[in-house]
């Protein structure tokens, strides 16, 4: 056995072996060289970077770990980020909730709008945030001015302060990132329904099974690893946003809205802090990395495969 | 089973969702669309104004540099809050073209070639390098931005373009690799096979064989790129801030409506932030709804299982 593995190893480094390794790390020269430069390398400079205090225009000071506990310990808008991103990322599962629901009420191929429809739906996601920043920020603006604070007084209810309070503010952001994501959860969501084959329908409504049991038995189930790739690619992204706030509340009142990639932007180019800027960005990383891990794991307690 | 009534009743239903959804999606739109055209004081009209009293087209006149019908552009409409604007909507839609063709090379051949050597190329260690390049597609970008801000700032390279398409002329596309790799999976190692037999090199092969028939994912790759690059701010915004001639799109939307906090709204009119953002958003979308038949097949294709 084991002198039948040496030979076949000795056998796979013919020349034509060599010459094909050659060339396919030449295919792959570039992409690789941009990997290196661009990912890795900027990866270790994060790192490194972190354990330092640094504003550019001054040289670095060694600072270890203080960056670090200095994050956990004294904080506070650090605290306050962390807690709003919680609050944003809690949008996710009521974002795809939203998509499954809307994708069972219209899983029907023979209906002959749900083209255009999928199109409409999805074109929210295809704006520039910046378009979706002017555009609601009209439509909450907390003045008068506002579109549904005229619609308020319109209809004799008094206005909103819209950015006044945190949860007012979170609420903001939550109906503009819905707006612009529900079409994506509503694609997946009808190609994933259109895989489940409507015999289990059929032979589950011949046994009597009222459609809420089937949605429970059948469609549930199924769509599961539907469910579980919209949530997880949904709490990468969303975890990770920085337009709203950017663009919408910088930050919102007292932090509340402060996403934590938004506060790394103002600690590194605002404050200027690059090394602790680079220390939360690294933690980020930690946290979205176990959470992503976690996730991962828990896949078998409630997502069902059929292969 | 179901008797006829019922199945009426459903379809109903079912329509009427459809539309009060699009209604509800399409809700905003309509109001940058209709508020571009009205004047200042009927977009922030009380009672609600659903329709401009005429369309105001100086609205969209004012962003472009050249036309002189007797309005002011942009620049001088602004002039208050930003003395030395510089460029036009034609200047920023040019820049965002010459980033993004020039970042699009790269994506597509660099990526395509990686694909193709991924899928049909036998290597050593091909298997453990993939793995490697696909992982780096879950960093969080927040990491890595900071460090090659700092990095293209020791270059040199700020307020210039090349920060924003350099890193793809060089390293393509992670996803991009991906998706090329599992169209390249799709085509016949036999085709590849009898082209070796002949005397091919996988060059040859790659160049005259294998990118021919890769018109599918070049487009739907291409549809993603450029609007990538076209709604993406915050690269533009670190590299390009401070020279409003180099702005791209999105950049110049964001500063001419700039500080756009609750507070500031009175800042820029808001009948011009709307028809600055359907100048914005317009060429996008017709993109979109050019290649959406493509472009929705190819994102669920190979996602679900």
């Amino acid at each position: 056995m084991d002198s039948q593995a040496k030979s076949r190893r000795r056998a796979r480094w013919t020349r034509r072996y060599i010459r094909s390794t050659l060339t396919g790390y030449a295919f792959l020269l570039p992409a690789l060289i941009g990997f290196l430069v661009f990912q890795i390398y900027p990866l270790g400079a994060d790192l490194y970077n972190s354990l330092f205090r640094w504003t550019v225009v001054s040289p670095r000071v060694w600072q270890g770990l203080s960056n670090y506990q200095d994050m956990f310990t004294k904080d506070v808008v650090f605290r306050r980020s962390m807690v709003a991103t919680l609050s944003f990322v809690l949008c996710v599962p009521v974002a795809v909730a939203v998509g499954l629901l809307v994708g069972v009420l219209l899983n029907n191929q023979r209906l002959k709008g749900l083209r255009i429809f999928r199109t409409v739906v999805f074109t929210p996601f295809v704006t520039a945030p910046v378009a979706v920043a002017v555009i609601f920020l009209f439509i909450f603006n907390p003045t008068r001015v506002g579109l549904v604070n005229v619609g308020l007084k319109m209809m004799g209810l008094k206005t909103v302060s819209w950015f006044r309070t945190g949860t007012l503010a979170m609420f903001v952001l939550w109906v503009a990132y819905i707006w612009v994501r529900l079409g994506f959860n509503m694609i997946f969501v009808l190609a994933g329904l259109q895989t489940i084959s409507p015999e289990y329908y059929e032979s589950a409504a011949l046994d009597g099974a009222s459609p809420f049991q089937q949605f429970r038995h059948i469609t549930l189930p199924l769509i599961t690893p539907t469910l579980f790739f919209l949530l997880v690619m949904g709490l990468i992204t969303a975890s990770q946003e920085f337009n709203l706030p950017f663009l919408m509340t910088n930050g919102g009142p007292r932090d509340s809205t402060a996403l934590i990639n938004f506060y790394i932007y103002k600690l590194a180019f605002e404050y200027n802090r690059m090394g602790y800027a680079s220390a939360v960005a690294a933690v980020t990383f930690v946290i979205l990395l176990v959470l992503t891990v976690v996730q991962w794991r828990l896949q078998s307690r409630w997502v069902f495969y059929t292969d | 089973m179901a008797g006829g009534l019922t199945e009426g009743w459903r379809t109903a239903f079912t329509y009427a969702v459809m539309i009060v959804l699009s209604l509800l999606v399409l809700f905003p739109f309509y109001w940058m669309v209709m508020g571009s055209f009205m004047s200042d004081s009927e977009v922030t009209s009380y009672p609600i104004r659903l329709v401009p009293k005429r369309f105001h087209f100086e609205n969209y006149t004012l962003y472009f540099l050249f036309t002189k019908l007797g309005e002011q552009n942009i620049r001088e409409t602004l002039k208050v809050r930003h003395s030395g604007l510089e460029g036009d909507v034609l200047t920023w839609m040019r820049n965002t073209l010459y980033i993004t063709a020039l970042g699009w090379v790269g994506v597509v051949f660099v990526s395509a070639a990686a694909g193709y050597a991924f899928a049909k190329i036998d290597f050593w260690g091909r298997d453990v390098v993939f793995l490697i390049l696909m992982s780096g597609m879950f960093m969080p970008w927040m990491v890595l931005l900071i460090p090659r801000y700092l990095f293209f700032r020791s270059l040199g390279w700020v307020d210039s373009f090349r920060p924003l398409y350099v890193p793809f002329l060089i390293g393509g596309g992670l996803l991009v690799i991906f998706l090329f790799r599992q169209h390249f999976r799709t085509i016949p190692n036999e085709l590849v096979e009898a082209a070796q037999m002949d005397g091919a090199s996988h060059l040859r092969i790659f160049l005259q064989l294998m990118m021919p028939l890769s018109k599918a994912p070049i487009a739907a790759v291409s549809v993603l790129f450029v609007m990538e690059r076209w709604n993406d701010l915050i690269e533009p915004l670190l590299y390009l801030g401070g020279q409003s001639r180099m702005w791209t799109m999105s950049l110049a939307l964001f500063n001419i409506v700039r500080q756009v906090g609750a507070a500031d709204m009175g800042a820029t009119p808001i009948n011009l932030q709307m028809s600055g953002a359907v100048i914005l958003v317009v060429p996008v979308l017709l993109l979109f709804f050019f290649a959406q038949r493509y472009f929705v097949q190819g994102l669920t294709q190979g996602s679900i299982k």
